[in-house]
């Protein structure tokens, strides 16, 4: 795979302490997929998290519900692991691989076979 | 020079009554992205990359009204996703046009010849569609990966001013583009009969496929140097002629990026069209509570580094014109003799 394809894409951090939530937050805030989020009580919500604030009394993340409906707040104390169980859309489809189907389709081959 | 008078006098008289009020910050033109959806998936976009249910969802007209009202600036510029898409474009259009607000819907015009048949629209000055042409036919069918875009682009249009509606056109400038080649797709585009066309390098979003192909500050001003020195008189451009002239190197402005404030689904967007740093609630907890100083060119933010897009510099060459003599002077000469 080459760097512009890497991905985050099924990663799991497991339980994070508290130093480590804020960075696997951002994480999840750059990456464009569902992520999963496990709560304190064990609950898990699947959706697209597309906000946080880290700096708001209590911090909080935003996430579209991948089941649809409003979105949902939550506060970074009730979030014990996030989970990135979503495809990366943003992955995969590089310049180069579209090059690559481009002159593919011209040549009338297969997109996948460079 | 092609903006209307009409249009001229609004934000003209809008910029002075801000200075007046001694507002600081004040948006020129609100970005409304109803949805992300879109008919094209073209290598230098990273505004359509999303999860399916993120991508059906839309904002309601309701929606769409409350941020126009509540962000207060003139003009409205519909970007997206692709905004023919969107199932409520023509009650929104309907109803930014009885506000007298200036829409600029942003589109590939892949729908439009549809969309003008079903009668979803009615000319108006307040109307412009503003049809996405990255270049003549090899370029721009090359820029948005799909062959065949650019006849449907040119038919949308050729409808579209047939019935009697204003039409510009917008170009993003990426590394490699020629400057003849585009000096000929002005032609052609004045051939076509459109109002005026409006020009911008790329910029880098991270997660656009095509990372390799963004102008740098030096390759821009050599591109747009090229291209524009000795500008045809019948090439007509619908922006400030101070933005131009930046590109071109002959100014140096810093980023206004609160100028074109950005609202979609998720909210109003931090801390502008381009970078996707956080959302707020409210346009004035957008306004006060983002960090400006982390922005622009001299911030020495790297992801500002490079930026030289419409949507932070346009804003600065409109206020610049309207509150400095040397501004105004600059932009009533290029205005009149069509040099830049």
């Amino acid at each position: 795979m080459s760097e512009d394809e890497r991905t985050l894409e099924g990663w799991n951090p497991g339980v994070v302490d508290e130093a480590m939530l804020g960075d696997v937050i951002e994480r999840a805030f750059d990456y464009r997929g569902d992520v999963t989020i496990v709560r304190g009580d064990g609950g898990e919500l699947t959706g697209y998290l597309f906000n946080r604030d880290a700096d708001a009394r209590p911090p909080f993340v935003q996430v579209f519900p991948a089941a649809g409906g409003d979105a949902v707040t939550i506060p970074y104390a009730q979030i014990r692991s996030i989970r990135f169980t979503g495809r990366d859309t943003a992955a995969g489809n590089s310049y180069a691989a579209w090059l690559r189907s481009r002159e593919a389709a011209k040549t009338g081959g297969s997109t996948r076979g460079a | 020079m092609s903006v209307p008078l009409s249009q001229m006098w609004t934000v003209a008289t809008y910029v002075l009554q801000q200075r007046l009020r001694r507002n600081r910050r004040y948006p020129l033109v609100l970005m409304l992205e109803p949805l992300f959806r879109c008919n094209l998936a073209c290598a230098g976009c990273g505004k359509i990359q999303y999860p399916g249910h993120v991508l059906r969802k839309h904002l309601t007209v309701e929606q769409c009204l409350a941020a126009v009202e509540e962000c207060g600036a003139p003009m409205v510029s519909i970007p997206g996703g692709e905004p023919l898409m969107y199932p409520e474009i023509g009650p929104l259009v309907a109803e930014l046009v009885k506000r007298r607000k200036y829409v600029y819907l942003c589109t590939n015009a892949i729908l439009l010849k549809e969309k003008l048949e079903e009668g979803l629209f009615a000319p108006s000055k307040y109307l412009s569609f503003s049809v996405h042409m990255d270049g003549l036919r090899e370029e721009h069918d090359e820029a948005v990966c799909r062959d065949g875009v650019y006849d449907q682009a040119i038919e949308g249009i050729r409808e579209a001013l047939r019935r009697g509606f204003r039409v510009t056109t917008n170009t993003t400038l990426f590394d490699g583009a020629s400057a003849m080649r585009m000096q000929m797709f002005f032609d052609e585009m004045m051939d076509l009969g459109v109002e005026g066309m409006m020009l911008s390098p790329g910029y880098s979003y991270s997660k656009a496929p095509d990372q390799e192909h963004f102008l740098r500050r030096q390759k821009t001003h050599e591109l747009f140097s090229k291209m524009l020195s000795n500008p045809k008189p019948r090439w007509k451009f619908n922006q400030s002629p101070l933005f131009l002239q930046f590109l071109m190197g002959k100014w140096d402005f810093e980023c206004t990026p609160w100028g074109n404030p950005t609202f979609n689904i998720f909210g109003w967007q931090r801390p502008c069209y381009l970078l996707q740093e956080g959302y707020a609630k409210t346009f004035k907890e957008l306004m006060e509570t983002t960090r400006w100083e982390g922005y622009g060119h001299k911030s020495g933010n790297d992801k500002c580094k490079d930026c030289m897009v419409h949507c932070g510099y346009e804003p600065t060459a409109v206020n610049y014109a309207f509150t400095s003599w040397k501004g105004f002077k600059a932009t009533v000469e290029a205005t009149l003799t069509g040099r830049l």
